[in-house]
């Protein structure tokens, strides 16, 4: 292979480790690296851009056009889609691109807060569980247990039937139903925590409590939190249009995109346009979180790293 | 737990303001006699003791609201629409499921992968029942080609059954390719390989039932999710099923319908789960009855 | 030396990633004969059960692939081209394998008996009724006491070292030519180790067959083999006799390995040798000697220019370019920096 002789260099070098370890790639901190993976995604991200617009056309749909949900012209119901009314009008005359945008802000704020509710609850429940242990944790761990072994949406439905259809009524009946996961998983991501050899390693070296739970137990157990939170969005916004089409979530003049769907349902031979649109709606939404929520956890999940 | 359960949906309807009867206008009389007929007389602890009673004995009360017709007789009606419903959709879920998932495991990268993993993404994502509008409107409405609002020949119970299935189809389909993909590269399918065993064997005897033991788990939940998924779907395809039924007396303000199939639905799923666990023992040896 | 059972020549198989082609194993040659036990040593990610498992193509492609180019005649025939079907005539029969981990090699949900006899069973060797007593004796051969109770067993039910002598059992069933055994103790406690090598050292000597040793102990190894190969970076870079790796290795990599090795016999304040750094990154592997970033010795060529085989003597090669005479001088400097560090005496 290498000609023997003339240009070979024998001079002593020794090992040359130290310079392979300088050209390691730059060291990132935990969520800007995780930004950057969830950047490359091009699913993800393109889910991101689904939401952002329904988003934006929650907000700003309604006031796009000079009419309201609420108020609507008997002598020209059930128009078709034209220009000036860009999705029509329902039955009883009401603009329909206004009712989808406006039903949108509830349907987007139910899944928000619920979610962000069911969060809390969550993770307080499941840390104090973890945490403590004990009594504590085996009293909630059987609740948790029991409240699971049922669907939950059997349950909201009992909840709803006390509590009444309304906005404030769902969100407490879906806040108080769906806080099991994300217990469960907190309490699973601290117990397991404890024992890690890095926090024992951390707290073994000296590390104040305080130190082992920014440093260690966060990054390790907010990427979790945060996937969790995301998948638990859509998961309200469904039960959110179950609710009302079962006839016990929001009710008229009100709208929502499960309300819609619930009245176009008894158009869907003659004005199918009515079922579909809201259908797409929940549809597209529930898609676009399920995506971006998996492209959060690829991105987030440190043991995933390559 | 069953009886916790009981215990907590009786009280949760006693709680819910307003009555059954309050809409009814009747004379003072009468609505004393139908107080009495329902055993609204008495005090709430012995209301829930007589109801303990007769569910003991099976009976699960009479509706408040279609007069004279027993719970029990709802359910022996209405039931078997379901049952039939959820079977048709965990049988084609099970099958497709399972034959995405395996097949996309080993052309990974492939068409069908790509498709597979699509179909998991928006079957997980979408629910039953947007799913059953979206088909609905194109195969019963757009191109006429197949029959719905009825539920009495096979081709009735094609696009209910696919609806109710989608979901658990994308969820089997996405667990059977990962667990498929880990046994591929598992060591003891290489020591499978070693002994110069054929393809064939190797996939039948040592890579299929190590990958789908893992997948008889996800059985229990989704019966959960099938009998959840009958509330709309048979909604949706007017099929004079439980699930519709439950849908109406929640409607209706039917409350001891709502009661009585809430735990006709809860034993139904404590039968099952257990039936999963026996399932389980029986094919994973590792496992002990404790 | 005996006639080869098996000789490998110019053989590689590299890794198809994400991130690129890893080449795990590059350009390698060796031989083994009739009743022999080779050793091939090296660390983790040497590529040493990459080369072994890829002979008869147990790994799967994707991603892993064997380069053309590369021959492996076992038994006087060239099996590189074989089909996957072809090979099932080899695989089994003629080489049988132990894996390193007996808690992953067996199958969860077969029994031990129905296990130890599929391979007899299925290539129709014998009925179920006379492969169970063979079963039973074959058990009894790679050193379980009470076989009969076993074969009704699952898996999970036995010790690892157990387990390690059921795998013994299912590579013993088609009476192999030749046995790799991969890291067969790593995964055991020194004791269990200990029996088990004496199992295979057992076998060899009443069966004839052929094994080769994967491991990256040397402590073993010593026990066991006659010939050893060394592997670094997926590749060879030295093999020879025991005693003339022990005593007389030629190779920096070797003499590390061998420094690693705590012996009762050394000074009490002597420290273990270490090597420094980590295995090289096989993505973009050294254009030369694949351990010249860690080596002490190295020198400026050793970077660039892959060292050629150096013969010792007839059964003894080193890869290493402190051999060629043109580094007659360094070694000079060496022996007078570190007296008692580098064997210079054979130079």
């Amino acid at each position: 292979m290498t000609q023997p002789g003339t240009e070979l260099d024998f001079t002593h070098v020794g090992a040359r480790e130290g310079e392979a370890d300088s050209i390691k790639r730059p060291s990132l901190g935990y969520f800007q690296d995780a930004r950057r993976r969830f950047k490359a995604n091009g699913a993800a991200m393109a889910g991101l851009a689904v939401l952002a617009l329904l988003a934006a056309l929650s907000l700003a749909g309604p006031l796009a056009v000079p009419y309201n949900h609420e108020d609507g012209d008997l002598l020209i119901a059930n128009r078709g889609p034209d220009s000036e009314h860009w999705f029509g009008t329902d039955d009883l005359g009401r603009d329909y691109w206004a009712r989808i945008w406006v039903g949108g802000r509830v349907s987007m704020a139910i899944g928000i807060l619920a979610a962000l509710l069911q969060g809390c609850v969550g993770i307080l429940m499941g840390s104090l569980s973890g945490f403590l242990g004990g009594k504590v944790d085996l009293v909630v761990m059987k609740l948790v247990d029991f409240l699971m072994a049922f669907p939950y949406l059997v349950w909201v439905t009992l909840l709803m039937l006390v509590t009444g259809a309304g906005l404030v009524p769902m969100i407490l009946a879906l806040t108080l139903t769906g806080w099991l996961t994300m217990a469960r998983i907190v309490r699973g991501q601290i117990l397991t925590l404890k024992h890690e050899d890095y926090v024992v390693a951390a707290e073994a070296m000296g590390a104040s409590a305080a130190r082992v739970i920014l440093k260690h137990m966060i990054p390790n157990t907010m990427g979790v939190i945060i996937v969790n939170l995301t998948f638990a969005i859509p998961a309200a916004i469904f039960s959110e249009a179950f609710l009302s089409f079962i006839g016990i979530g929001m009710r008229a003049p009100m709208t929502s995109w499960g309300l819609l769907v619930s009245m176009g349902m008894k158009q869907l031979y003659s004005y199918p346009l009515r079922l579909l649109i809201p259908c797409a709606c929940i549809s597209l939404t529930m898609l676009s979180l399920q995506i971006v929520g998996d492209g959060l956890r690829d991105a987030l999940d440190p043991k995933l790293r390559r | 737990m069953l009886l916790a359960l009981i215990t907590i949906s009786f009280f949760v309807i006693k709680l819910i303001p307003g009555n059954p009867f309050a809409s009814e206008r009747m004379q003072p009389g009468a609505k004393k006699a139908i107080y009495a007929y329902y055993g609204l007389d008495k005090p709430v602890y012995e209301q829930y003791y007589l109801y303990l009673k007769n569910l003991l004995r099976g009976d699960l009360g009479v509706s408040y609201k279609i007069r004279s017709v027993t719970v029990n007789e709802v359910i022996a009606k209405s039931f078997p629409y379901s049952l039939d419903l959820g079977l048709r959709a965990i049988v084609a879920a099970v099958a497709a499921g399972l034959g995405l998932g395996i097949v996309s495991a080993y052309r990974r990268g492939r068409a069908l992968d790509t498709f597979t993993m699509i179909l998991a993404t928006v079957g997980t994502a979408v629910p039953s029942f947007l799913v059953g509008f979206f088909i609905q409107y194109l195969f019963a409405v757009k191109l006429r080609w197949l029959p719905v609002a009825q539920y009495t020949s096979f081709a009735h119970t094609i696009l209910p059954s696919f609806a109710l299935s989608l979901g658990m189809l994308a969820t089997i389909a996405k667990y059977a390719r990962a667990s498929m993909i880990e046994v591929i590269y598992a060591d003891y399918v290489k020591t499978a390989d070693a002994k110069g065993l054929s393809k064939m064997r190797i996939v039948l005897h040592h890579q299929l039932r190590n990958a789908l033991l893992p997948i008889v788990t996800l059985l229990g939940p989704m019966v959960a999710m099938v009998l959840t998924g009958t509330f709309v779907v048979e909604n949706v395809f007017a099929i004079p099923g439980l699930g519709r039924y439950y849908v109406t007396s929640i409607t209706n303000l039917d409350y001891t319908m709502i009661m009585g199939l809430t735990i006709f639905f809860a034993g139904f799923l404590v039968v099952m789960n257990l039936l999963v666990d026996v399932v389980y023992v029986l094919v994973d040896p590792r496992i002990k009855l404790s | 030396m005996s006639d080869a059972i098996l000789e490998v020549s110019h053989f590689g198989v590299s890794f198809h990633t994400y991130a690129g082609e890893v080449q795990a194993v590059r350009d390698v040659s060796f031989r083994v004969s009739r009743g022999e036990v080779v050793a091939i040593v090296g660390e983790s990610g040497s590529g040493k059960s990459v080369l072994t498992q890829s002979l008869v193509r147990l790994l799967p492609d994707p991603p892993a692939r064997v380069a053309a180019g590369g021959r492996v005649r076992f038994e006087g025939e060239d099996i590189s081209g074989y089909s996957f079907r072809r090979l099932k005539s080899v695989k089994g029969s003629r080489i049988a394998y132990v894996f390193q981990d007996p808690m992953t090699s067996l199958n969860p949900l077969a029994r031990i008996g129905d296990q130890v006899m599929e391979g007899v069973v299925y290539h129709g060797l014998m009925g179920r009724k006379r492969a169970y007593a063979y079963a039973l004796e074959l058990l009894r051969d790679a050193g379980i006491r009470d076989p009969e109770r076993r074969m009704g067993q699952y898996p999970h039910e036995l010790s690892g070292g157990m387990r390690q002598r059921v795998m013994i059992a299912i590579a013993l069933a088609m009476r192999p030519a030749l046995l790799v055994a991969d890291e067969p103790t790593t995964a055991l406690d020194v004791t269990t180790q200990a029996q088990i090598l004496a199992t295979l050292k057992e076998l060899n000597r009443s069966r004839g067959m052929s094994i080769i040793l994967i491991t990256h102990d040397m402590g073993i190894v010593a026990g066991i083999a006659r010939r050893v190969i060394v592997m670094y970076g997926g590749k060879v870079v030295e093999s020879g006799s025991v005693e003339e790796i022990f005593e007389r290795s030629r190779h920096p990599y070797t003499r590390s390995l061998l420094g690693s090795v705590p012996r009762l016999d050394a000074d009490k304040g002597r420290e273990l040798d270490f090597i420094v750094g980590s295995p090289p990154d096989m993505l973009r592997p050294p254009a030369g000697c694949p351990f010249s970033p860690r080596c002490a010795y190295a020198m400026a060529l050793c970077a660039e220019h892959p060292p050629a085989e150096s013969p010792v003597s007839p059964t003894h090669s080193s890869w290493c370019w402190l051999l060629h005479p043109g580094a007659a001088r360094i070694l000079e400097s060496f022996a007078r920096r570190y007296p008692d560090r580098i064997g210079t005496e054979a130079v």
